[in-house]
């Protein structure tokens, strides 16, 4: 199943295609990233490589393949709109052009490679596999692979076609990363990987790359992405900050002032977050209560260390205080949903002496600063109603699907014995059947955006209201 | 089949000759009596009319994309994937000049139908020649040509473009628009006697551009096909035009009242349609789709045979006397049928 969010999606879970075993369809690599990043060589790499397969190249108009390969097309960027109302809907004509001439051989090709630019935007390349009828037949999108230049990405990182280049892709290989420091590399790697976390991120030298890793890795497979994507999430929670506090038993206040949000979400957690493993069982109870519905805290109503997620109003121009009561003492903790510098969050004794905590924990979510391209996860307990959900993604992707780049998850519907698994490109979206629930295993849902400008809240509480 | 009882005094076509070529039909074309095939690896064939071959040439180093005799069968014009425009004489396939050497692939190319004037399209120029004489190029930095067609007084030339279809005139420098729309279109078509053009867009649309009788010209618009609308082919005869974006065949008669409305569907292919093409005296329809299946239709539309060549149908075309009908597939497979003697037609 295949729809665009203009037409009727059917999200009946019926399968969409042949058994990926049996799938005749040519794979198709779209390599990408800006010049100087290394694509050149990676493709003469693939070309010059043992490894049996015909492949054939379509480059861009600037390219430059240095070898006398059996066949490169240069294509010139040709975008066409599909007229169906669908702002989003643009395809390659020069693609399904020239595939369409290569798929009409005898001799077919094992492999396409597509090559395009650092500006050429990745949202009409991969669409084309999915809007044009004979190009989905004969080809299968197997993965976006964007090549990164560790060394001089920073300087472009916050353009608008390097956040597309990024948010678009399966695979990302921080390339020249021996001209940077492991700091560097690190630092680098966390925040690509907040832009995108579905993509596998490799760290290469002159595009060495175990071809297997990109090459046939099927990562817009539905059903090969089902068997991995329960961890998709371990590295996003839905909280930006925790801290632990030695606390006594007594009145603690909490202040805040005006921040980006009307309302902040809380968990206090403790005593006993002295010994690691509590704290990790805290993270794991704050997870889930994140997922849950907020308890709104009336004016004077103390908070106290337990399972329950407050949601503490703040005033625009008054900011907020708020009652801690601590009854135990011992190591507490403090999740919030942004980061305390965002509010000037406070905690001070009933004698106004600030407490500092003992250790913070930072998850940063950079969407929420940056207001640019960044990836929300929601995870959420339960299973969802069929029909609700249908009908709040074809709504969610008319009215945002332009700033949605990419959108997976794994689902639970109600009556269905097997994962639902979900993935779109801006509009168009498509889904099928995934493996069987085992018994015992708590069913849930879980989703990643990647886009433009995402309200992690608007999003949850989205599919929260699609619960069956 | 009911139809074949609604029509009988049609028989069925019969296949007469066949032959496997080492790559994929990509164009057909008749000669006298003979047929000409450009394939995909860049040779050229030619076959006698019993099936012999007469000879085969690597006249280009990649695929054929376009095999136009022209009119007085004395030439014969080939376009390629390596981008080069040849001349070349039927009798034996000698080079008589190199019209262009490119380095796009040059995927369209057409006579007049005086056979005066050739043109070849690439990218987002037209070249035209005379003879071996190039009468220069036609050259829009806009619009990149997606499509396009000789009308039949051989004078203007039809170019479909993102969004719009232009008319540009030998003599001319610039094209006039005819129509604007909102797709991009994959195939184009004028009517047999120039009063109507058709585009088949890659959105699922097709748009006719009429010539009032009297006044000024009309649009009109069919919407609703499942895929691009790639096979156009108007009715010898008759203002009727059939189409296909998709497994139907849809013939639209295009100057009743009524509009789309009066779209007949004409069903049995299992696949896309991928070529369709009226036998010259309009007495059959022969259709081929994307996994091989053949179908020929009768007056009405009444579906008469079914064949299965069990690849991709790249082409179809008919002799000029309607008596044959040449098939070619992705897999090389080169098909002739011919129609009884003692057929109507």
């Amino acid at each position: 199943m295949t729809a665009c969010a203009q037409e009727n999606p059917a999200l009946n879970g019926e399968a969409s295609g042949l058994p990926a075993g049996a799938d005749q369809r040519v794979p198709v690599t779209v390599l990408t990233g800006f010049l100087g990043s290394g694509k050149t060589t990676l493709l003469n790499r693939i070309l010059t490589e043992e490894h049996g397969k015909r492949i054939a190249v379509i480059e861009n108009e600037y390219g430059e393949i240095g070898i006398d390969h059996e066949l490169v097309v240069q294509a010139d960027e040709e975008i066409f709109e599909m007229n169906n109302g669908c702002i989003c809907c643009t395809v390659r004509g020069d693609l399904i052009r020239i595939l369409g001439r290569l798929m009409r051989r005898k001799h077919r090709f094992d492999h396409i490679l597509i090559e395009t630019t650092g500006m050429a935007d990745p949202g009409p390349v991969a669409q084309t596999f999915f809007m044009d009828e004979e190009m989905k037949s004969k080809l299968r999108l197997d993965a976006i692979v964007t090549l990164v230049d560790a060394r001089h990405v920073l300087q472009h990182l916050d353009s608008a076609e390097c956040h597309a280049q990024l948010a678009f892709a399966d695979i990302l290989l921080l390339n020249k990363s021996d001209l940077v420091t492991p700091q560097e590399l690190a630092a680098l790697r966390t925040r690509v990987r907040d832009m995108n976390r579905m993509a596998r991120i490799y760290s290469t030298v002159h595009g060495r790359v175990d071809l297997a890793q990109i090459l046939d890795v099927r990562a817009f497979d539905l059903e090969a992405r089902a068997a991995e994507m329960p961890e998709f999430l371990q590295e996003e929670l839905p909280f930006e900050w925790a801290g632990r506090y030695q606390l006594e038993p007594g009145r603690y206040r909490l202040a805040l002032q005006p921040g980006p949000d009307p309302t902040i979400d809380l968990v206090w957690g403790g005593p006993g977050l002295e010994a690691p493993e509590v704290f990790e069982q805290w993270k794991r109870t704050g997870i889930f209560l994140y997922s849950g519905a907020p308890a709104f805290v009336q004016p004077g109503q103390p908070l106290r260390p337990g399972e329950t997620l407050y949601r503490l109003p703040v005033d625009t121009a008054q900011g907020a205080v708020a009652e801690i009561e601590v009854l135990e003492r011992g190591t507490h903790v403090l999740f919030t949903q942004h980061l305390p510098e965002e509010f000037s969050l406070r905690l001070t004794d009933a004698e106004g002496t600030p407490i500092e905590p003992v250790d913070e924990h930072r998850y940063a979510s950079p969407h929420e600063h940056d207001a640019s391209v960044g990836s929300v996860g929601v995870r959420l307990p339960g299973e969802l109603d069929p029909g609700r959900f249908e009908a709040w993604v074809v709504g969610l992707l008319r009215a945002r699907g332009v700033d949605i780049f990419r959108m997976k998850g794994v689902l639970a519907l109600a009556g269905k014995d097997r994962r639902f698994v979900f993935q779109g490109v801006h509009m168009l979206f498509d889904g099928q059947d995934g493996r069987a629930w085992e018994s015992g295993v708590a069913r849930e849902s879980q989703m990643v955006f990647i886009g433009r400008d995402l309200d992690r809240r608007q999003l949850t509480e989205g599919l929260r209201s699609c619960l069956a | 089949m009911s139809g074949l009882a609604a029509c009988p005094a049609v028989e069925r076509l019969q296949p007469a000759w066949s032959d496997e070529l080492p790559e994929a039909v990509a164009s057909l074309a008749w000669i006298d009596d003979d047929v000409l095939v450009g394939a995909a690896d860049g040779n050229v064939r030619r076959y006698a009319a019993d099936g012999r071959l007469a000879y085969q040439l690597a006249l280009h180093s990649a695929g054929v994309t376009r095999l136009q005799p022209r009119p007085d069968a004395q030439a014969v014009a080939s376009a390629g994937e390596d981008g080069r425009v040849l001349l070349w004489a039927p009798g034996d396939g000698k080079l008589l000049a190199e019209l262009a050497n490119e380095s796009a692939w040059i995927e369209h190319l057409a006579w007049s139908s005086d056979g005066h004037t050739l043109a070849a399209a690439a990218e987002k120029t037209i070249y035209l020649w005379r003879d071996s004489e190039s009468l220069g190029v036609w050259y829009d930095a806009r619009r990149r040509v997606l499509a396009m067609a000789w009308a039949p007084d051989g004078k203007r030339l039809a170019t479909a473009a993102n969004k719009g279809l232009y008319l540009w005139r030998i003599g001319g420098q610039e094209p006039v628009q005819l129509l604007e729309f909102p797709g991009a279109p994959v195939a184009v078509a004028w009517e047999e006697r120039g009063a109507a053009l058709a585009v088949g867009t890659q959105d699922g649309f097709l748009q006719i551009w009429q010539q009032g009788k009297s006044g000024p010209a009309r649009q009109l618009t069919m919407r609703g096909y499942p895929g691009k609308v790639a096979c156009l082919d108007w009715h010898p005869s008759q203002p009727l035009i059939a189409t296909a974006g998709g497994p139907e065949i849809v013939l639209w008669p295009t100057r009743e009242a009524g509009g789309a409305r009066n779209a007949q569907p004409l069903r049995a292919h299992g696949a896309t349609v991928t070529a369709l093409a009226y036998a010259p005296d309009a007495s059959l329809l022969i259709s081929g789709d994307r996994a091989g299946r053949i179908c020929v239709w009768g007056p009405g539309g009444v579906l008469l045979q079914v064949e299965e060549l069990r690849a991709e149908i790249t082409t179809l075309v008919w002799s000029s006397d309607s008596t044959r009908c040449v098939c070619g597939t992705a897999n090389g497979l080169l098909q002739l049928y011919a129609v009884p003697t003692g057929a109507p037609g």
